[in-house]
């Protein structure tokens, strides 16, 4: 074995490339329940994919079954080449972050990122060298021979995963591991995990609800619901152009107009509220006609408020509250016809008066347009 | 104003709390002072002091072959009914707690269901089983692999099986609810860290578990150090523990030998706890090799 060989230089956590992740048509369900329905997805060597959704969208069971926690019903998980459908978890070579840390609360946190190297057989000098040196990555040197129980949650889930790297997987599985952490926080360590996964270079998939942390990640971005993918992507793609009204929902801050397919000149077009018309998009008129609803996305930063009309798209709206947020104001307006609508506008402009009549624009290609989810209007 | 009255407050509370937790304590204490505080040291004084004050109960007792013959006995029987307890009932609390809540909670009704049958019903039935003309004895005669019936009764090793009979209940109880405490990510993530299963099991399941295994051979133990009736029945006189001993001698008046023996057996007992302690002392049990 290598590991008989001493080694005289502290070894570097090698920059080494990920493992590329096959998942074939994976389908799962507890009980009665399916949670997975035909999946697929391919995720690049080095890539950083979040797996993002509604808790119920499978997207953890999916992480449990690519790590070996959880084995598919039907289905094949490829990784490097490998079909690792049936190996055990421990055959996998990956590493697994936990929710909520999983530190062993009998060893200290030395031992807890020793655990991994010391069942492999390596030398007691190269433990402690790699341990030190993971440890430095996430910067808990000497806090080593603390307790899990003597740190905070962020130093927690930092020797967590410390632990998942320090035996150099090719491949890193986060579930929520910033979860329960406070906001601060969350931000520092998502931008701590993602500069370490561009230094070293393993293929990262990491499992959110929450899309804000999606997008600061991930290379791509899956979002999942009742089991299935609804769209992959880029996170600005996401954002921008979501693929359905469930996306669209989930993913941001969106407000939705109803509008109506109606025939104009030699071509449809969508009719909002108040003589508005706007383009229709070649995916929605392939697929419907006149006299069909679609709903119009506007999110809330696209929105200029002006005090007189000004071009089309408009809408009228009256200001019922706005709120500061540091670099940006809300304001929620209510249309003539009743609906909210929110805008978000920078603080740098002017805001108007709560109770004042304004008129509401934005660039009509900005528009997105999704066609209703069945059984609603 | 608002505010003093608030700070009033928060100062009081603490000193109420504890009042409060005194009072609630304070039923609890004064069964222990009184029925068993007292009683101990008045046993403690007695054997010091009955007949005549001095040592010499001890002496008599160090001195004495038959005595040290019966605390190896009474020690033997307990260590080995505990170890018979962990053997036995750790695969049973193991799988319980892979069953699902109302399987689970059936089959911990089924392991305890011996608890309810009266103690005395129980070693009688043992002796019908083990019996010269017993259950065993007649099969075994009666497929002709023994000519002549098996001494299973009134020895060591039926009171040996009577006792795990009688404490398995306990430890599985014990060992279950402490084997369900286990996080199943820490379990998890030892095998996504590339452990093998008995790396795992030593490594962090042993450890996890230790306090239900202290705890558990504790209760077993104790119970078995001091139990009179299960040796009486099942060793037929013939095997004497320390507590059937006791009883002899208070028959003959001797109190403070009694009461000696006593204290030796309380002394013996505290002795295997402390050794208990250790040996399942989570730093201990890592078989696996710890590296500091």
């Amino acid at each position: 074995m290598s590991d008989s060989i001493p080694s005289t230089e502290p070894r570097p956590l090698q920059p080494s490339m990920g493992a590329r992740i096959e998942i074939r048509g994976v389908r799962h369900s507890f009980g009665d329940v399916l949670v997975l329905d035909e999946f697929d997805l391919a995720v690049e060597p080095g890539e950083f994919v979040t797996l993002l959704g509604p808790s119920g969208s499978g997207k953890t069971t999916l992480l449990r079954i690519v790590g070996g926690l959880t084995i598919p019903d039907e289905g094949s998980v490829i990784v490097g080449g490998v079909d690792m459908t049936l190996l055990p978890a421990r055959e996998r070579g990956m590493g697994f972050v936990f929710q909520n840390y999983a530190l062993f609360p009998h060893m200290t946190v030395d031992d807890n990122v020793a655990f991994p190297l010391q069942i492999r057989g390596i030398s007691a000098d190269q433990v402690d060298r790699d341990v030190q040196r993971a440890l430095e990555l996430v910067n808990l040197e000497g806090l080593g021979s603390r307790l899990p129980k003597e740190l905070s949650g962020g130093q927690q889930q930092r020797v967590s995963l410390a632990r998942a790297l320090v035996f150099e997987p090719k491949v890193v599985l986060m579930d929520e591991p910033l979860g329960s952490l406070d906001k601060r926080l969350r931000q520092y360590l998502q931008d701590s995990i993602r500069l370490l996964q561009k230094e070293i270079g393993f293929t990262a998939v990491y499992v959110t609800h929450d899309q804000e942390e999606a997008f600061a990640m991930s290379d791509r971005i899956v979002v999942m619901h009742g089991g299935a993918v609804r769209q992959v992507g880029a996170p600005e793609t996401v954002y921008r152009s979501p693929a359905e009204h469930f996306v669209a929902d989930f993913v941001g801050d969106i407000n939705q107009i109803e509008g109506i397919l109606r025939q104009s000149g030699d071509g449809l077009v969508i009719d909002i509220a108040e003589g508005n018309t706007l383009a229709v998009p070649a995916y929605v008129s392939r697929s419907m006609g006149e006299g069909d609803r679609v709903l119009c996305g506007i999110r809330p930063e696209m929105v200029l408020i002006r005090e007189e009309p000004m071009g089309s798209p408009r809408l009228q709206a009256t200001v019922e509250l706005v709120s500061f947020h540091g670099n940006s104001y809300r304001i929620l307006s209510r249309l003539r016809d009743g609906h909210r609508f929110m805008v978000e506008s920078s603080s740098s402009l002017l805001t108007p008066a709560e109770g004042s009549t304004v008129w509401l624009h934005w660039d009509e290609e900005q528009t997105i347009v999704l066609v209703p989810p069945d059984g609603q209007p | 104003m608002k505010k003093l009255g608030w700070q009033r407050q928060t100062r009081r509370r603490p000193y109420r709390d504890y009042l409060v937790g005194l009072a609630l304590l304070l039923p609890c204490m004064g069964v222990v002072l009184l029925f068993f505080a007292y009683p101990l040291i008045g046993v403690f004084v007695r054997s010091v002091s009955d007949p005549a004050p001095g040592l010499s109960n001890y002496v008599e007792i160090a001195s004495s072959r038959a005595f040290r013959n019966i605390l190896r006995l009474t020690v033997e029987v307990s260590v080995l009914t505990t170890v018979g307890c962990l053997i036995l009932g750790f695969p049973v609390a193991w799988y319980i707690t892979t069953l699902e809540k109302r399987r689970a909670q059936l089959f911990l009704v089924l392991s305890t269901a011996p608890l309810w049958v009266a103690i005395l019903a129980r070693l009688y039935a043992w002796t019908v089983i083990l019996g010269r003309k017993g259950l065993i004895n007649d099969s075994l005669v009666a497929i002709g692999l023994v000519q002549e019936p098996l001494d299973l009764l009134f020895n060591t090793r039926a009171i040996l099986i009577g006792m795990v009979h009688v404490m398995l209940p306990f430890m599985i109880l014990v060992l279950y609810s402490s084997m369900k405490g286990v996080d199943e990510s820490l379990i998890e993530s030892a095998d996504s860290l590339g452990a093998r299963p008995r790396q795992t099991f030593l490594r962090i399941y042993l450890p996890l578990i230790s306090p239900g295994l202290i705890a558990g051979s504790l209760l077993v133990l104790i119970m078995s150090m001091g139990f009179f009736i299960l040796p009486a029945v099942l060793g037929g006189g013939g095997d004497i523990t320390i507590p059937i001993y006791v009883l002899t001698q208070i028959r003959l008046f001797k109190w403070g030998i009694a009461s000696a023996m006593s204290m030796i057996l309380l002394i013996v007992t505290l002795a295997l706890f402390a050794l208990l302690t250790k040996v399942f002392d989570p730093k201990s049990v890592i078989v696996g090799g710890s590296r500091r």
